[in-house]
């Protein structure tokens, strides 16, 4: 090799080498910085503290937008983004970084960030998919940013589903309600509007399952259209589908839920009036590789008459009908879930918890954020969906939309804060879809389940930080 | 001592190529080699998510009893050897069909057999889902105008499975042409014109010059298509979820439900190796039967 190859190739090589340095070098400098920050304890008030805080936000995509979601360009997060930089205005040591995470995708990052330790400061989501998270020791209370007055102003059926132990873990923002939904045209277009329940437009009928099967059979005779769907492809939306098991009185968990009872002789009687709805012809095909989306899609494209319907879907169709891109007449008419007994929908608070990142600083600072938003003025953003605090659904216009919320005290409560909640949902669908392929009946599908959910329950009960009083 | 000395004398006539490689060595073992050796690690603890407790050879155990793993197991290897076998068989087919053709008319087809692998795994499998929907596809719409009423394909244990691996073979098959058709092109003009002259058939040609000389490619593509095909995970994940009843669970989705639904990582780590196992076992198998015939 000619010398002046030798030095090219050095000068090529010292290079390529001090690029790979110098990327390994940011590396070790953000991670020093972190570790540092770990080691400080902050004074509780942030304001008072000069040291650089980064707060991060995940949040489900709830609605676009800050106060409009009608607003061209509004996005999801929007609102976050809007009072984080109200919040950073008031703390400029702080920065807040929000992320829009997928319902779907929820678990998977959150576990992934979890164990690579580089989980959110915040997370927005459904109360009964962050108690495991609260069993595992990883959500810190709030007790210490909620006033009397908050606790007054939202119902407290609400906090004594994000409490445990007397700790609060959650601070409630909106609310997600549950019910169904008839298509009032399509049942006239059938001469069946005698078969809708008794009550009005603006008013969240009753009905039992055999008032709702008769409905549906009269609305068979249309031609292109579907009287109902049910699904059980993923477990997302699985609320419904426990429910409608629970149509005849029975009950997931036993009362201090630590045991699954759903496989009993009401389960079994659910899940078979179910069957004889899809023998019957009244469900749309493939129930077992359906999923919750398709379902509404179904509903909203008029191609099935009585539909599983929540609020987010309400305001879905009062959109479509603005924008034209769902077509005029669409009618309906809201009614509960059918029920042998009291009526049932699902109400669940969606609201803010903060993990613990064990830097007493960051988490306090997270904390104060959370009481910023979930306030004055920020609050009045939760009329975008369904708001919980009592002073803000009196400013609701709509009256169904008044009415959906009043229902929730009709709501069942079906996670029951159990330890492994999220792992039980997962083990529910196989065995739904083992009975709608006909590969189960009913009584192995839910004994099934009962034995799989049991030894989760079991383990999730003896390895709970919370349960044991660890933390 | 000599042997010490030579290779000191080799390593040091060697090290300028040594030295450039060596800051991808070191991205390659942090990156690659360290996560091999801390998910076997991983595969003998119970790791929740603030946990980890050894527990030995507990999750291997636990694997093998669980017919879940064992359906999956069975999946994977159908997965793997109808996509391989396809993907070759039809690889060659087409090659075999065009080489002799215009290079406009070769890219052509080269260029639509390729698209599937351009366009993302989402992207195909979505477009297969919406087909296949059982109330609103483009299937069902079909079957309803010819008065086939309520069927979902996707609903039937065995044909939903065969229906993924009809949507991974389209997907491989694109690799395949390439390769074969690079292959082909390669090999001595003369060869073919010998052929002529002895007034060999076209199939004649097929048997006994194009199978024969491009088996070095078969072997790499069949080792690749193994490796590829038994990590399939998107197209299950986004069309079936493994559903229904497990019917279409494959390793590598087992291994993303216990990882990140069930948060059992040591039980998913297990799994990941057993993968492992797998596919350096079917490795070996390829490489000693292609060799052996070759």
């Amino acid at each position: 090799m000619s010398k002046a190859r030798k030095i090219l190739s050095l000068v090529l090589l010292v290079l390529m080498v001090s690029t790979t340095l110098s990327m390994y070098g940011c590396t070790t400098n953000s991670t020093t910085k972190d570790t540092g920050e770990k080691t400080q304890v902050g004074s509780k008030d942030t304001k008072q503290s000069q040291e650089p805080v980064k707060i991060t936000l995940w949040t489900a995509p709830d609605w676009k937008g800050v106060y409009d979601p009608t607003v061209a360009g509004a996005n999801y997060g929007d609102f976050y983004k809007f009072a984080g930089k109200d919040f950073v205005k008031e703390n400029s040591n702080v920065t807040v970084n929000v992320e829009s995470v997928p319902g779907a995708d929820r678990d998977a990052k959150l576990s992934i960030a979890i164990q690579s330790h580089t989980q959110p400061d915040i997370y927005v989501g459904a109360d009964f998919t962050m108690f495991d998270y609260v069993h595992n020791g990883l959500i810190v209370p709030l007790n210490d940013v909620i006033t009397d007055a908050d606790k007054q102003d939202i119902p407290a059926s609400i906090w004594d589903g994000v409490t445990a132990n007397g700790n609060i873990y959650m601070f409630p923002y909106y609310t997600e309600t549950g019910h169904m939904a008839l298509n009032v045209d399509l049942f006239k277009q059938a001469g069946a509007e005698a078969l809708i329940p008794k009550g009005g437009a603006n008013t969240i009928v009753r009905w039992t399952p055999d008032e709702f099967k008769d409905a549906l059979r009269a609305v068979k005779k249309l031609d292109g259209v579907y009287p109902f769907a049910f699904y059980c492809g993923s477990t997302q939306g699985d609320t419904y589908n426990i429910l409608l098991l629970e149509m005849f009185g029975a009950k997931l968990f036993n009362k201090d839920g630590t045991q699954v009872t759903i496989n009993d002789a009401n389960g079994v009687k659910a899940l078979e009036f179910i069957k004889s709805l899809k023998d019957e012809g009244l469900l749309a095909p493939g129930a077992e590789s359906l999923n919750v989306l398709d379902v509404y899609q179904l509903f909203l494209n008029k191609k099935t008459a009585v539909s599983i319907f929540n609020n987010v879907n309400y305001d879905a169709l009062n959109n479509g009908l603005k924008a034209k891109s769902i077509q005029e007449p669409f009618n309906i008419q809201m009614a509960f879930l059918p029920s042998a007994g009291d009526p049932m929908c699902y109400a669940y608070a969606m609201g803010s918890v903060v993990f613990d990142s064990g830097n007493e600083l960051q988490t306090q600072t997270a904390k104060q954020f959370v009481k910023f938003y979930t306030n004055e003025p920020y609050v009045d953003a939760s009329m975008s969906m369904l708001p919980l605090r009592k002073s803000v659904a009196q400013k609701l216009l709509d009256p169904l939309k008044v009415k959906i919320a009043e229902s929730a005290e009709f709501s069942v409560s079906f996670s029951q804060k159990a330890p492994g909640y999220l792992k039980l949902r997962a083990s529910l669908f196989p065995e739904l879809q083992a009975f709608m392929t006909g590969q189960k009946t009913a009584q192995q599908a839910l004994d099934s389940y009962a034995k799989n959910a049991n030894a989760i329950l079991k383990d999730g009960v003896a390895n709970s930080v919370l349960l044991n009083g660890k933390k | 001592m000599i042997y010490k000395a030579k290779l000191k004398k080799e390593f040091l006539k060697q090290k300028d190529g040594y030295l450039f490689i060596l800051p991808q060595m070191l991205l390659f073992l942090v990156f690659m080699v360290y996560p091999v050796f801390e998910g076997l690690r991983l595969s003998f603890y119970n790791v929740g998510f603030v946990t980890k407790t050894f527990v030995g050879f507990r999750n291997y155990i636990e694997l093998f009893k669980d017919s879940i793993f064992i359906k999956a197991v069975l999946n994977n290897l159908q997965f793997v050897l109808i996509v391989t076998t396809l993907s070759v068989v039809f690889g060659l087919f087409i090659s075999t069909a065009v080489f002799d053709k215009t290079s406009k008319y070769m890219s052509f087809i080269r260029g639509c057999y390729y698209l599937p692998v351009m366009i993302t795994m989402v992207a195909f499998s979505i477009t297969w889902l919406w087909m296949v929907n059982p109330a609103m596809g483009l299937v069902s719409h079909v079957l309803n105008s010819i008065g086939i009423q309520n069927v979902n394909i996707m609903g039937n244990s065995t044909v939903a499975l065969y229906i993924l691996i009809v949507v991974m073979w389209l997907f491989n098959l694109g690799e395949a042409v390439i390769l074969y058709l690079a292959a082909i092109i390669g090999i001595p003009q003369e060869q073919f014109e010998a052929a002529e002259i002895d007034g060999a058939s076209r199939f004649m040609v097929i048997r006994f010059i194009i199978i024969p000389l491009v088996s070095p490619t078969t072997f790499y593509f069949v080792i690749l298509c193994f490796i590829d095909v038994i990590k399939v995970f998107l197209a299950v994940h986004l069309m079936t979820a493994g559903g229904p009843n497990y019917a279409t669970t494959t390793m590598m989705y087992l291994c993303y439900q216990e990882a990140f639904v069930m948060n059992n990582m040591g039980k998913a780590s297990a799994i990941g190796m057993m993968m492992f196992v797998i596919v350096s076992l079917l490795s070996i198998i390829a490489m000693t039967r292609l060799k052996a015939k070759n």
